[in-house]
């Protein structure tokens, strides 16, 4: 039998057995399954926001400045969130800065899980001199309070949304690669990796074929907390006036740019602060739900 | 160093506790940063000077407060040569320094002390010079080494200024905060023992107010100096509480933990207004923010493109909404509050149609270009990127495209000035209340060269007028040139002129005797506390 | 343990190394200098600030001034401030305290109300307590926590009126303040009151920072319990007949505890973290402030100094959660006998 087809074949039917039960334990935790709802309704928005959102979300309406929402006294329904400073349509802002949430999310987590899982498994698989560099400099990373770190880095890179994005990346990599690395070398000791090796598998076949998949599982948990915790990091940034510039519509720097009108039009404030607060509950609701679901040890525990 | 600072300021402070039983008062002032140090001449923002030399310095001469008119301080009366080049004060007899926990003043304030306060500026053989690495930041700013050739002792109460050239604002000029008059004898008492950072971290000046202790980032203490040589200040004590955010500091307002703060959010403006027990003060403050043409840019250089551009921006929306209101749209490169302010100066109020003309008629249809934003709020621009916004979305109306540009503030004026941008947003605050120091420090030829002239702009004819006026002692010689500049200035459009903005300062109806400052500065010696 | 302890310290230099130069470059590679920042408009001439750079030694090429920084660093020579021209070390032990008793009573908060809460989830688990706790904690844990320090001021005193705004003590006190603890000082100090002020004023900013902890202490010291509580040896105690609350507290959470002090430890960068937020927002005058004054005006002297003595403690509280293992870990102390 080649080395395949052993690896393979039950592969294939336990895969969707796993994905079966998987399913029906993420389903039991409510939380988790309103969290999605959540989400699929934002990512909704995120998608048809040209189609859905009233106004443009960066058009100035001159004659309507500050409104507020419909349901507070003087709000109008051409406005229902109202309107900032500028006289922009909150709820269009609302709409399109979903997307960033989206965008900063996915594209920290595609950041640290190619460039951590690469690292964790290169630390791995060359014990020594590699493996010490990389974890040295991921221990001099985590030596930095995350935030003090994405500030400096954001600093060197300039203010943008999308240095935000590489800075906080930049921290969080070293989880991952930690994570990676652990994981990695408790598959290594088992007995169906010195197998392949004994058959000859090579090293990058082994890296990824037999190794990586059997990681996945934490490294997904980890991927959603890291993916609410981006939300909120760049949030920070923003406040902090280091995150996406104006006119971009990006909650966190929608919340900096009202937090001059707190005590005037606390509602500027309170909708893009809620709009976090929520987004990233659900991620981390989703988040628990596969930690259940996939976490053979909760399982155990629970029964 | 820090058991002393500490040691210093339980023996002042023990003092005054005990004193608050006799009902002492006790001003606190919401301040809104740290100041950098106690060194006036070594800083050049407003924050570090109400720290130090608004409140524990005098000058040789002061602003009377609430004016830009100049009044005698440690001197008693000055003298201007008949060829403009020496300049001569003669200084009050009996002025007393401070004395501190680190410092008892052997004698009174004499000429070694004028001398000491400029040379450690300007000779670089100075200790303090060497201390500081010469990075005395007005001084340099104001390239007064090029002006000032020497500071000589005439006698113990008599020193003289030989200056290189005329400069009719030189004496408006030893009333900044630059020129704040130190001990001499504490100076050489720290070059004794070594410790020369004390000259700013402990003060000893003569003004009103001394110092009793500092916290970091937190709070500065002052005790009323009882020695001093004019009228003694009313209140006791002087606190400062050093409160960064505008909204915060408007809770400690309302809360009464202070009784007056700086630099409100202009949101909140109508909201303090309207709250028991708070005075809204404000006035027309010497400031002007404005959009810089680069026009050593091609598509600058038309001065049609100039005025369409000028014509299309829509400054009364920018009054509402960066200002919320609490400006006034800015038709001269000068404020109102200055004297030869050109008061027939039309300005090119906002019209779309008008612009689209002048566009056409210097043969261009619409381009691409940018607005710079700064980083940063200042007083004359409280929200530079919402203010870019704006400008952006009306020159779209003109068909033309800007990209709105920042960098981190250091970084900001650096490229600016050296002419990176197409259009920038800056502004200016007046240091001195000389027209001077506004039009030759920001458009002259001279400025163009060095890029504080940030529209590179350098006009023959300007120029002649301002060198009219700087040489010229007479007020009315000097008001026709400067009004004539206007003109001109007005005629070639190398700035959009955007706003003047409200100095506010919302101050507990509990405190009376306050003056804003047309400067900027904030000043307490008048101030009295029921 | 020594030689647990020896391996551990050895590691730690080439990272110190990493970390001064990562200090070091970081600031250096940041646009603007502090010069510019501080002449702000009023900048000098060219030749001038030729002159500055090289009077305070920035035209030297970078290595060199790196160089030179470390040589002054192992003579613990953190250099001085740019701005204000005082010694780093000064600034840094001047602020130091003011985050230690923010960190110390955000962690305090979160401890006694976090720890108790996922006991009381975990033994309760799925009923009515459980789900509220969870949920309470989950939505703390996701809080963006500027946004709930400011919702916090303008609620608890702006329209309570129940705590001081900002600050560390009202502003009408001053006295020594001879460990930097304002707690400590105030109750040394013989002012009416000072205590009552200091404790007043470090409530809102304690819990603003301690929300975040708090939400992981419970969800932590909850799925820590709920394995315990599984494990044969819990089963047996209850079978012997132990009281349950003797089951929970004394062997359970004894058992939980190894878990949970290794979120401690992990907290304490995110205290750190989050301490610049919240000193930026309820004008505390401590590190995380400092870092972020000094990283926007460029004073190189105090970016360098600060990253480095902040990872220091960062490193220290690693380590010292290792050695904690180690002495709380039964099987691990059995091991070492």
């Amino acid at each position: 039998m080649s080395v395949e087809a052993i690896n393979n074949q039950p592969k294939q039917s336990a895969l969707m057995a796993v994905l079966a039960s998987f399913w029906f334990e993420f389903r039991q935790n409510r939380g988790a399954f309103y969290g999605l709802i959540f989400m699929g309704i934002l990512l909704m928005c995120a998608f048809l926001a040209d189609f859905i959102s009233p106004y443009s979300p960066i058009e100035q309406y001159r004659d309507a400045l500050k409104l507020p929402p419909v349901w507070v006294e003087g709000g109008t329904w051409a406005h229902i969130f109202g309107t900032d400073a500028l006289g922009r349509d909150m709820l269009s802002r609302m709409i399109y800065g979903s997307r960033f949430s989206f965008y900063i999310g996915v594209i920290v987590i595609c950041i640290c899980l190619t460039v951590g899982v690469m690292l964790g498994l290169i630390a791995a698989f060359n014990k020594g001199f590699i493996e010490n560099c990389i974890m040295r400099l991921m221990d001099i990373i985590l030596a930095f309070p995350s935030l003090l770190m994405a500030l400096a880095l954001v600093a060197i890179l300039g203010p943008s949304l999308l240095n935000a994005m590489i800075a906080i990346a930049i921290v969080y990599i070293p989880h991952f690669v930690r994570l990676t690395r652990a994981q990695a070398l408790s598959e290594l000791g088992k007995d169906y990796v010195s197998s392949s090796k004994t058959m000859g598998a090579s090293r990058a076949r082994l890296m990824f074929i037999n190794v990586l998949p059997n990681c996945m599982a934490p490294l997904i948990v980890q991927a959603t907390m890291s993916f609410s915790s981006a939300i909120l990091d760049a949030a920070a940034l923003g406040f902090l006036g280091m995150g996406a510039q104006a006119p971009t519509p990006e909650w966190g720097t929608m919340l900096a740019d009202a937090r001059q009108y707190i005590q005037s039009d606390p509602w500027m404030m309170g909708i893009p602060g809620l709009a976090i607060l929520f987004t990233v509950l659900s991620i981390n609701l989703i988040g628990d739900g596969l930690r259940d679901a996939l976490d053979p040890k909760m399982k155990t525990s629970k029964t | 160093m820090k058991k002393s600072i500490i040691a210093a300021a339980v023996l002042a402070g023990g003092m005054i506790m005990s004193g608050q039983a006799m009902a002492a008062k006790t001003l606190v002032y919401c301040s809104e940063g740290s100041p950098e140090g106690f060194d006036a001449a070594l800083y050049t923002s407003g924050t570090t000077f109400d720290a130090s030399a608004n409140t524990m310095f005098d000058g040789l001469v002061n602003f009377k407060v609430g004016t830009t008119e100049v009044v005698p301080g440690v001197a008693e009366s000055w003298d201007v040569s008949v060829d403009g080049l020496e300049l001569t004060f003669k200084l009050r007899p009996g002025v007393k320094f401070h004395s501190t926990k680190n410092f008892t003043p052997t004698r009174d304030l004499n000429a070694d002390d004028i001398i000491f306060s400029f040379k450690r500026q300007m000779d670089k053989e100075n200790p303090y010079y060497k201390e500081n690495n010469g990075n005395f930041g007005y001084w340099n700013a104001m390239d007064m080494s090029n002006l000032i050739n020497d500071v000589v002792k005439v006698d113990d109460l008599t020193v003289k200024f030989m200056l290189d050239h005329p400069e009719a604002p030189i004496v408006s000029n030893m009333a900044m905060a630059f020129a704040s008059i130190q001990s001499a004898e504490y100076g050489a008492q720290l070059v004794a023992s070594g410790k020369l950072g004390d000259l700013n971290q402990k003060p000893v000046g003569t003004g009103p107010f001394q110092f009793v202790g500092y916290k970091k980032d937190s709070v500065i203490r002052y005790a009323k100096n009882t020695q001093y040589w004019g009228e003694q200040a009313k209140i006791d004590n002087l606190v400062f509480s050093i409160t960064t955010d505008a909204s915060v500091r408007f809770q400690k307002m309302k809360a009464g933990e202070c009784h007056a703060m700086p630099y409100p959010n202009p949101a909140d403006i109508a909201d303090i207004r309207s709250t028991d027990g708070i005075n809204m003060m404000e006035q027309e403050g010497l400031n002007v923010g404005y959009l810089a043409y680069n026009t050593e840019k091609d598509k600058f250089k038309d001065v049609r493109v100039r005025k369409a551009l000028n014509y299309a921006i829509n400054k009364d929306a920018i009054k509402q909404v960066v200002f919320n209101g609490e400006a006034s749209v800015a038709k001269n490169p000068i404020p109102p509050t200055i004297w030869s302010y050109d008061q027939s100066t039309v300005d090119d109020a906002y019209d779309v149609d008008k612009a689209k003309a002048l566009l056409k008629e210097a043969g261009i249809s619409g381009f691409k270009t940018n607005i710079w934003a700064m980083p940063v709020q200042r007083p004359y621009n409280p929200d530079a990127k919402k203010m870019a916004e704006l400008i952006q979305a009306d020159w779209a109306k003109i068909g033309v495209d800007a990209e709105i540009v920042t960098f981190e503030w250091g970084e900001y004026l650096k490229r600016s000035k050296a002419g990176e941008h197409d259009t920038v947003l800056l502004g200016w605050t007046g240091d001195n209340g000389d027209p001077d120091n506004f039009l030759r420090v920001l458009l002259g030829c001279a400025a163009a060269k060095s890029g504080d002239n940030r529209a590179r702009w350098c006009n023959a004819e300007f120029e002649q007028e301002l060198q009219d006026a700087l040489l010229s002692t007479d007020p009315e010689v000097r008001t026709t040139a400067y009004e004539n500049a206007q003109k001109i200035f007005k005629k070639e459009a190398p700035w959009a002129t955007i706003a003047h903005s409200t100095v506010f300062m919302p101050i507990s109806n509990k405190v009376s005797g306050y003056k804003i400052d047309p400067l900027g500065g904030h000043f307490f010696h008048n101030v009295d506390l029921k | 343990m020594f030689s647990f302890l020896f391996r551990r310290l050895l590691v730690l230099i080439p990272t110190y190394i990493g970390i001064t130069l990562t200090a070091f470059v970081f600031i250096r590679v940041i646009p603007g200098d502090p010069i510019l920042v501080m002449s702000g408009e009023r900048s000098p001439s060219p030749e001038k600030y030729a002159e500055l750079m090289h009077a305070f030694g920035f035209d030297q090429p970078l290595w060199k001034q790196y160089f030179d920084y470390v040589g002054n660093l192992l003579q613990g020579n953190f250099g001085d401030s740019i701005v204000t021209g005082r010694p780093v070390l000064e600034e840094f032990f001047e602020l130091f305290p003011a985050t230690v008793e923010l960190a110390a009573f955000a962690l305090f908060f979160a401890l006694i109300i976090g720890i108790p809460a996922g006991i009381i989830a975990a033994v309760k688990r799925g009923t009515f307590y459980d789900h509220t706790l969870m949920t309470i904690s989950l939505t703390g844990f996701s809080m963006p926590l500027f946004w709930w320090a400011l919702l916090l001021i303008v609620f608890f005193s702006g329209y309570l009126g129940w705590t001081p705004v900002s600050g560390r003590i009202s502003a009408l006190y001053f006295f020594d303040t001879p460990t930097g603890f304002m707690l400590i000082d105030s109750w040394l100090s013989d002012e009416e009151g000072a205590f009552k002020s200091a404790v007043m004023h470090l409530i809102l900013p304690a819990v603003a920072l301690g929300t975040i902890p708090m939400a992981t202490f419970a969800r932590q010291s909850r799925s820590a319990m709920l394995e315990t509580l599984g494990e044969d040896f819990i089963k047996t105690a209850r079978a012997k007949g132990l009281s349950p609350f003797k089951v929970t507290v004394v062997h359970a959470f004894r058992n939980a505890l190894i878990p949970i002090i290794t979120v401690i430890g992990l907290s304490v960068g995110v205290l750190l973290g989050g301490a610049i937020l919240t000193e930026t927002i309820f004008s505390w005058p401590g590190i995380g402030k400092w870092m972020v004054d000094s990283i926007f005006r460029r004073d190189y002297p105090v970016v360098q100094g600060g990253l480095i003595l902040i990872a220091t403690i960062v490193i220290m509280v690693n380590l010292t959660v290792d050695i904690l293992y180690g002495v709380i870990d039964p099987r691990i102390s059995k091991k070492g006998h």
